[in-house]
């Protein structure tokens, strides 16, 4: 027998039910007392006194009755009824395969059979659906298809992402040249990767009418990549999202790198010694009356600097071969584009009114031009804070071979030391380290000076083009005659539209968060006692999907013996973790994989609490959001009593394999989060805060039931 | 009294057919090594003119120009010696404020003679 009904509104009822019984007796007794004569309410009392313990016991034993058997009615009734209404969601939102269990009473029997039989006819109807729909789909899979073995073919890695910077489609070589970089995943930031600065530069430019963009950058781990990018372009020619090429430059770049330095010094090197020499003979022959131990000084010179140059050549000669052209990283582009470009990037990130000079069409430079803006835009906000330059004016003009970049302002130039420190302070987001070096590579020169009439500049000296390139139309978008690159979201990746990530984590819808979803292995159950983590397992969830290629599965040696009682759990003995990274490499790669997405888990406060214990180690602090899917199912299920991983699988119709590895667990925890997330969503909770309120809730509720029974 | 002639060049060859020719010229001479050592030589010896070279450790000749001119001497005379020679740091060289500016190698006689033609304008 289940009391626990009475708990509760069932309770009143009962309680309600009670009083009115001893009520009705009470009442009933008055009116027929007050109705007797005195003999007879004598007599009947000797009568009735005599029997007083009897009619007590009785009455008690009647109400007794009475509540147990109203507590069994109630019991069966509305528990089994929202046990129903529960499963019934279940087959509703996750699990169509669901069947409602068909005990209790004979109407809530044939309830559950008549909910079963349209469940049944639900399947069929869906199947059906499902079959006109993969049909309808097949055209679209094929397009897919095809764009999949494109970008596969292709040696250049290949990154499709939304205007907001989302990772939607990305090739085997990006991911080889990636390799190992955990910020790469479909849903994820593309920015992680590349400069956020090079892709609102280029779509400036794009919107400036080139038809990409380009731009060499250091990747994290410090490789160089030439990056371009192109617009994919909606209905009407917005720009709604675009694709970026990257080619390793590391390589080449070193190449190039060694081959300037072995020119300049051979160049430089080589008029040092000739001068000498030259000078030297000179000086003999201009000067005949000479005495012996001067001319002898003289000969000398010559000797040596002749030694100098052969060694100089044969170095030259044995070294040149190898190089390349290092006319790769510079783009041509016409300079009233530069100048625009640069004019509104100056002003927006700069915060100084400028005015860009008209210039002509004929002149173009070669130019890597988001390392120029770089460039330009740190000695503006330098000479805005130093020299207090408030407004200024761009202007590029042709000299001989090569185009005046100047920052023109009125006031004085800066301090020679200043600038000097200026040219040589690390850049952000360009691939050269300083402004000198953005120079050198451009093969220019940079200096700052004032003009006769008050106005102080900094001129840049950019290479021009000799021969004008013919400039490419910009791609017009023409409704039918688009490439089959672009068809693919007007049908089913409906992902160009997601939303940009300036809400708070609290206010974001689900549906529109990405999860890693992840579980540990460990040496025992004690984390603040000493146990360790030996594994790690991670899956993301993107867009309500399990995406099983993107994982995270690494082991981590704990620095301590793995007791037999752990590995009899997850079979990870300590000769297998023996030279494995330990912790201070894995969690730094876990949280990089975990950046910007929710964190879930299941029982996962097991989990964090070991991570927590970590963060002064490592100095790796996971900050986003935490999801537990035994407290949402627990919010979900309230009427189920067992939510460990197993049960919960088998109750939303999810396949248990690989379990007690982290990566299996992750992977079973992540379909089952991807079903309980449907089911939140018929429930009306729909973004991040409340669900996190219902998880909060449910555990406050656990926490009560355990402390105080139940 | 002689007119005064400061070579700033960190090869030491170089020094000494510029100290030699200029000494023959009537000039009186000293040396200074690298760009530091140039400008407490400037202020120190007094020079009219200056050969200076801008490849140096420590401050190349740009900045050694542009912080003597800073430092109010428009009077001297500076020749910028250089062995890059490009054309961007030619216009550098006289945009900073070089008098002329001389790529290695050079003739001894039109090096004497350009000395010669500064030292007779100042």
């Amino acid at each position: 027998m289940n009391l626990r009904v009475l708990r509760g509104r069932a309770g009143v009822l009962v309680l309600a039910t009670v009083v009115y019984v001893v009520v009705a007796f009470a009442t009933l007794a008055v009116i027929v007392w007050s109705g007797l004569a005195p003999a007879q309410r004598e007599s009947l009392g000797e009568t009735l006194g005599g029997q007083s313990t009897t009619f007590l016991a009785g009455g008690v034993l009647a109400l007794t009755v009475l509540v147990v058997a109203l507590a069994h009615v109630l019991g069966r009734y509305p528990a089994g009824a929202s046990r129903l209404a529960a499963d019934t969601r279940i087959l509703l939102g996750a699990n169509p395969d669901h069947r409602l269990d068909q005990s209790g009473p004979a109407e809530l029997r044939d309830l559950a059979a008549a909910v079963n039989d349209l469940a049944e006819r639900l399947r069929v109807a869906e199947r059906e659906v499902a079959r006109e729909v993969s049909a309808a789909r097949a055209d679209v899979e094929q397009e897919r298809n095809r764009l999949a073995a494109l970008m596969a073919e292709l040696d250049v890695a290949v990154l499709v992402c939304s205007l907001g910077g989302r990772v939607l489609l990305y090739n085997e070589a990006a991911r080889s040249l990636l390799a190992d970089d955990p910020a790469l995943g479909l849903g994820r930031s593309v920015f992680g990767i590349v400069d956020w600065g090079f892709v609102t530069h280029a779509l400036d430019r794009i919107r400036d009418g080139s038809s990409q963009a380009q731009v060499s950058t250091a990747l994290r781990d410090g490789q160089l990549v030439r990056v371009r990018l192109t617009p994919v372009r909606g209905l009407v020619g917005e720009v709604n999202g675009f694709v970026l090429v990257l080619d390793d430059l590391t390589s080449r770049q070193q190449a190039s790198g060694r081959r300037d330095a072995l020119l300049h010094t051979s160049i430089e090197t080589t008029r040092a010694s000739l001068a000498s020499i030259r000078a030297a003979v000179e000086t003999v022959l201009d000067y005949p009356d000479m005495d012996p131990v001067e001319r002898g000084q003289f000969v000398e010179i010559v000797r040596e600097e002749s030694e100098r140059l052969g060694r100089q050549v044969e170095e030259w000669v044995a070294e040149s071969a190898a190089y390349l052209s290092a006319d790769w990283l510079l783009t041509d582009m016409q300079g009233v584009d530069l100048l625009s470009v640069l004019g509104r990037e100056v002003e927006r990130e700069g915060g100084v009114t400028t005015s860009v000079a008209s210039g002509t069409d004929e002149l173009w430079v070669r130019v890597d031009s988001h390392a120029i803006a770089v460039a330009t835009l740190r000695l503006v906000v330098r000479l805005r804070d130093h020299c207090s330059v408030r407004e200024l004016t761009l202007s590029l003009t042709r000299t001989g071979r090569h185009a005046e970049l100047d920052v023109r302002w009125p006031g004085r130039p800066p301090d020679a030391d200043d600038f000097t420190t200026w040219l040589d302070e690390p850049l952000n987001g360009a691939a050269a380290g300083t402004v000198r070096e953005v120079m050198q590579r451009h093969d220019g020169e940079i200096w700052a000076s004032h003009a006769p009439d008050e106005s102080a500049y900094v001129r840049l000296l950019l290479p021009v083009t000799e021969a004008v390139p013919q400039r490419e139309a910009p791609a017009s978008p023409v409704v039918g005659s688009r490439p089959e690159l672009y068809d693919i979201n007007l049908y089913d990746f409906d992902l160009f539209d997601l939303p940009e990530e300036s809400l708070a984590w609290r206010d974001r819808r689900l549906s529109d968060l990405s999860y890693t979803v992840f579980d540990t292995e460990t040496t025992g159950l004690d984390a603040a006692g000493g146990d360790e983590i030996v594994s790690f397992g991670a899956v993301r969830v993107v867009n309500g999907r399990l995406l099983r290629q993107e994982t995270f599965d690494r082991l981590v040696d704990p620095r301590r013996s793995v007791p037999a009682s752990s590995v009899a759990v997850h079979g990870i003995t300590a000769e297998v973790l023996r030279g494995q990274p330990t912790m201070d490499v894995v969690l730094p790669l876990f949280a990089r994989f975990a950046e910007d997405t929710v964190l879930v888990g299941h029982n996962v406060g097991f989990d964090m609490s070991f991570l927590r214990l970590k963060e002064a180690q490592t100095g790796v602090r996971l900050t986003q959001p935490v999801l537990d899917t035994l407290l949402l199912d627990a919010a979900l299920h309230p009427d189920h009593e067992q939510h460990s991983l197993e049960v919960i699988a088998a109750r939303l119709g999810v396949g248990v394999v690989g379990r007690h590895t982290a990566l299996g667990d992750a992977l079973v925890t992540g379909e089952v989060f991807v079903r309980l997330q449907a089911l939140l969503q018929q429930r009306g909770i729909t973004t991040l805060g409340e669900a996190l309120d219902a998880a909060r809730a449910t555990y406050h509720a656990r926490l009560d039931a355990r402390l105080y029974g139940g | 009294m002689p007119r005064k002639v400061l070579i700033v060049d960190d090869e030491p060859n170089i020094v000494t057919s510029l100290t030699f020719l200029m000494k023959k010229s009537g000039f009186e001479t000293s040396v200074a090594r690298d760009g530091d050592d140039a400008l407490t030589e400037v202020e120190r010896f007094g020079p009219d003119l200056v050969l200076l070279d801008v490849m140096m450790p420590k401050r190349d000749g740009f900045e050694v120009c542009q912080k003597l001119r800073a430092a109010g001497h428009t009077e001297l005379k500076i020749i910028l010696l250089t062995a890059k020679g490009r054309e961007t740091e030619v216009a550098k060289g006289l945009a900073i404020g070089a008098d002329a500016y001389v790529t290695k190698p050079f003739s001894t006689r039109e090096l004497v003679e350009l000395v010669n033609r500064l030292m007779a304008g100042s």
